[in-house]
């Protein structure tokens, strides 16, 4: 490329990096300005929407919801993984396949029967409702799978030999060595289900359930929570992916071309 | 291994297969077959609701929107996406951050971006003010209380969304683009676009597929947009696919109603998906 | 021997069922007033009829507004309702219709908006909470504008249109849009108040001349003011940015709370011209028993207890907001006499079976119109047939 189109290139670039940043400034900017546009008030907006907007119970159940969903992929899509790429059964195949399959469902179509479900077992409204239909992903055992199949089996034939059951071999010799694929699968996890709204928002009616997208979205109509508290609301609710993104960009990227490079 | 060892491993994801994968597509096909709602728990109808959808205006008008809206956002999504990956692998000077910067909004809460949305295109937001000075033709009560401008704006948002997220998954297409191929072209004189064309796109062929696949995928299920901007409005002209079955379903509860509306939309998905794989598969042969 | 055995289970069988019960029966109540106000009136309410009739528990259970039609349907669809509900007026045609209620019976006279759970004669529902929608005047705008009250439509439009001349983002009239469930309300006291209506014997008829005619008129009310959300509009109002705007008494309890800087007035719906009467809606909570209850006649006793004249005054006052349906029982203050009186020349949406429809059709009307995408005649036409495809299905 010549000199004066990489110039030029680098300013469209630059523009176009403006224009990604000036919505996410203006919420942070208008977190802190009062209703009437006039003085900045520094953390006034955040009190206000933390005890009247309850945004506190929605970080606290966001916490919990995505904690847990992390932790049970970290456990069950390993365990998942670990069998199909090693445990060499009939069924191994389907299986995998089964995993990308899903991948191709477009999960919206499924609110109604998920809701049925969910109401006939009787856990609509509950935690559960939030954390069990999302505990094995399927990007999760797609990725573990995939990994494990990459990794010598050495060490694990010489346990297998040494007499360690296949649990054993699975959490203290397979799983450290996974620990890059685990971290990406973490992350991943976490911010999909951070951000997540349809399920969370159909599963429960209940503000003491709501999670922060969900409690977003219901108090919008709130009387008294004029624009700047809900952009604090907004930047509570963005912190901490933000947070998660510059830490771990590189685990982050790979999660995402992953599924895309074998797909 | 053993079995019972292969049974107890795999089993949460069999579970979950099953449960809520499996079983739900099953029982929303058994659904739209019957007429569940409020006071009826389902007698058999057979094909009665995916005749009544043909005729119902709101389903056809979000249909319809939802079209527009896949046809009106991928094309730019893509491009745009492709040229800055392109300029990313270019490693035009800042290329890391750009990478970084544009990645944000994507993994920002689409209803945080929807919220800050509605404050910009309202009536005294900076969007509606730039519009303004820039002479154009602007609704008066913002962007979002206008039938011409409402689904346009929310497109507009839509593709400022994804372009990150595709950006990085172009650059991992293109960077696996063996070097070779590259210097070839350098050495053939050949320019930034005529690389483009020519080199980049065939060599990428597989990631472009995927992307366009899992774009239209995502963009015919748009809901939270809709759910936190419009509501569907105003007159309609927001509604969408998913935003119908929504509010068939779970707001007026026709329950068989709107799994017959779901599965429609599942199989145009479906269909299109396939096309597409079919498309862009069938000339690989031709390139390299 | 047997003599002493005899006597033994005799004393036994007196004695069980003699027995006090320790069992309580339960009556199962779903309410929506989850307000930290409220909510002790409701507990102290129940608490009395506990009271008065030992034996008997309630077990309230909270619906929120975001999804407790939903929780109902379920409940209904499940076969599992409660023995006493609470519904909005504009929910109970679409429970009576499929024979979901039982029927009641109760003294309605003096009472508001009975007719509202009223089917072919029989009642299904009991007024519990009623309010108006009237109009709200900026009164330091209507003075920056040289305007007075207008007494009929011509001298609204002229007084509103003064107003949005006053520049600086200031309008005269609002209107909603992009929320079903709100438009509707505020545009029916329109066609009422020019003489005309929506129903005709049990169909809904949109072909009228008071349609079109209060059709164009609200248009054009609306192009010259702003149109927003309800929560927009009513934040923009206490700003002082909007001259005249139609609500409910929550509005005003906000506005008492808050006191904004400039003087502001409560008025009944401006009719057409001198020869009709302002005509608004009418809308409120009912208490119901659904027909699946094996308890009616204790949900029947709760509900004179709570809708009755003693604690109704109690419950209003707890929100701030709305009326006990008594036309015995008036505020004392003015803005509140001018939302009773508007109670008084009310009506309510038309009972019928596809009314949700119905409703959003109206809606999409009345925006088409209002956003000038189409005009009256071809919105009205066109919604009529929407209409008889609705009926058709």
């Amino acid at each position: 490329m010549t000199k004066s189109s990489r110039a030029a290139a680098f300013i469209v670039m630059v523009a176009v990096m403006a224009s990604m940043l000036f919505p996410l400034l203006y919420m942070v900017w208008l977190s802190f300005r009062s209703e009437t546009g006039g003085a900045i008030i520094p953390v006034e907006n955040y009190k206000a929407i933390l005890a009247r907007g309850r945004l506190w119970l929605f970080l606290l159940n966001s916490t919990i919801v995505a904690v847990a969903v992390t932790v049970g992929n970290l456990v069950f899509c390993l365990m998942t993984g670990y069998a199909i790429a090693r445990g060499k059964f009939a069924g191994s195949g389907v299986l995998y396949l089964s995993a990308a399959a899903t991948l191709m469902i477009p999960s919206h179509i499924l609110i109604i029967p998920i809701y049925m479900l969910v109401s006939k077992i009787g856990l609509f409204d509950t935690y559960w409702a939030l954390i069990l239909p999302f505990m094995v992903s399927p990007l999760g055992v797609f990725l573990m799978t995939q990994y494990i199949r990459g990794l010598p089996d050495d060490c694990e034939q010489a346990a297998r030999i040494d007499g360690a059951g296949e649990f054993t071999i699975l959490f203290r010799i397979v799983a450290p060595l996974c620990r890059p694929a685990l971290a990406v699968l973490a992350i991943q996890t976490f911010m999909t289900n951070w951000n997540s709204f349809v399920f969370p928002f159909i599963l429960t009616s209940r503000p003491e359930l709501y999670t922060l997208p969900v409690g977003m979205a219901m108090i919008q109509g709130m009387q008294g929570m004029g624009t700047p508290q809900l952009m604090a609301g907004c930047t509570i609710t963005t912190l901490p992916v933000i947070a998660v993104f510059l830490f771990f960009q590189r685990q982050i990227v790979e999660g995402i071309t992953a599924g895309a490079v074998k797909g | 291994m053993r079995r019972h060892i292969i049974l107890l491993l795999t089993a949460p994801w069999l579970l979950t297969l099953i449960v809520f994968w499996v079983f739900p597509v099953v029982y929303s096909f058994w659904l739209s077959f019957t007429d569940h709602s409020v006071f009826s728990s389902g007698t058999f109808v057979g094909l009665d609701n995916y005749a009544r959808l043909f005729h119902d205006k709101a389903f056809l008008l979000a249909l319809k929107n939802t079209a527009f809206f896949v046809v009106g956002t991928i094309p730019f999504t893509t491009v745009i996406a492709l040229v800055l990956a392109m300029l990313i692998a270019e490693k035009i000077p800042g290329y890391k951050i750009f990478k970084a910067v544009y990645f944000l909004p994507s993994i920002t809460s689409m209803v945080v971006i929807s919220l800050i949305f509605v404050s910009l295109y309202s009536r005294d937001g900076y969007l509606h003010l730039l519009g303004r000075l820039l002479g154009l033709a602007v609704p008066e009560n913002g962007f979002l209380f206008s039938t011409a401008t409402a689904l346009p704006a929310i497109m507009f948002m839509d593709i400022w969304v994804a372009i990150g997220y595709y950006v990085l998954l172009f650059l991992a297409g293109i960077l696996a683009i063996p070097p070779e191929i590259n210097e070839a072209a350098a050495l053939d004189g050949a320019g930034f676009w005529r690389k483009l064309i020519a080199i980049t796109m065939p060599q990428i062929r597989p990631m472009l597929m995927f992307i366009l696949v899992i774009n239209t995928i995502r963009s015919f299920q748009i809901f939270i947009e809709i759910f936190v901007m419009t509501r569907g409005g105003p007159v309609g002209s927001t509604s969408t696919l998913v935003y119908f079955v929504y509010e068939e379903g779970l707001r007026r509860f026709n329950i068989g109603y709107a799994s017959a509306a779901a599965y429609m939309l599942f199989i145009l998905i479906l269909i299109l998906s396939l096309l597409q794989m079919k498309l862009l598969k069938g000339r690989q042969g031709v390139a390299g | 021997m047997k003599q002493k055995l005899t006597a033994v289970i005799f004393a036994l069988t007196i004695t069980v069922s003699c027995a006090p019960s320790r069992e309580k029966q339960t009556l199962e109540f779903w309410h929506f007033w989850t307000d930290p106000q409220a909510k002790p009136v409701i507990e102290h309410v129940v608490g009395k009829f506990e009271q008065d009739n030992p034996g008997w528990k309630v077990n309230l259970t909270d619906l929120t507004w975001t999804d407790g039609h939903q929780k109902i349907v379920v409940a209904f669809g499940a076969g599992k309702p409660p023995d006493l509900l609470e519904l909005g007026s504009d929910w109970i045609a679409e429970f009576a219709f499929s024979g979901a209620l039982a029927e009641l019976n109760y003294d309605t006279s003096g009472m508001l908006l009975v007719n509202n759970a009223v089917l072919d004669g029989k009642i299904y529902g009991r007024p519990w909470f009623v309010d108006s929608r009237v109009l709200y005047y900026n009164l330091d705008l209507f003075e920056r504008a040289s305007a007075k009250a207008p007494s009929d439509w011509m001298e609204l439009e002229q007084v509103c249109a003064k107003i949005s001349s006053l520049g600086d983002g200031i309008a005269g009239f609002a209107a909603n849009s992009n929320e079903p469930h709100r438009l509707y309300k505020k545009f029916l006291p329109f066609l009422w108040s020019a003489g005309g209506d929506i129903s005709c014997g049990t169909d809904i008829c949109l072909e009228t001349e008071p349609m079109h005619r209060s059709l164009e008129y609200y248009a054009r009310l609306v192009r010259a003011g702003r149109i927003d959300s309800q929560k927009n509009l009513e934040d923009a109002f206490i700003e002082g940015k909007i001259g005249v705007i139609m609500s409910g008494g929550w509005l005003l309890q906000r506005l008492e709370k808050l006191k904004p800087p400039f003087g502001f007035r409560l008025e009944t719906m401006v009719p057409e011209d001198s020869t009709k009467k302002g005509i608004s809606f009418a809308g409120g909570e009912f208490l119901v028993i659904p027909a699946k209850s094996s308890k009616k006649e204790m949900a029947q006793k709760l509900m004179a207890l709570l809708t009755g004249s003693e604690y109704g005054r109690i419950l209003c006052d707890s929100v701030g907001f709305g009326f006990p349906p008594y036309r015995h029982i008036a505020p004392t203050d003015s803005n509140r006499t001018v939302l009773f009186n508007q109670l008084q020349n009310s009506r309510i949406a038309p009972l019928h079976p596809q009314w949700v429809y119905i409703e959003q059709i109206i809606e999409n009307m009345v925006e088409a119109v209002m956003l000038g995408k189409m005009s009256s005649a071809q919105a009205i036409a066109a919604a009529q047939k929407k209409i008889a495809d609705v009926r058709d299905h």
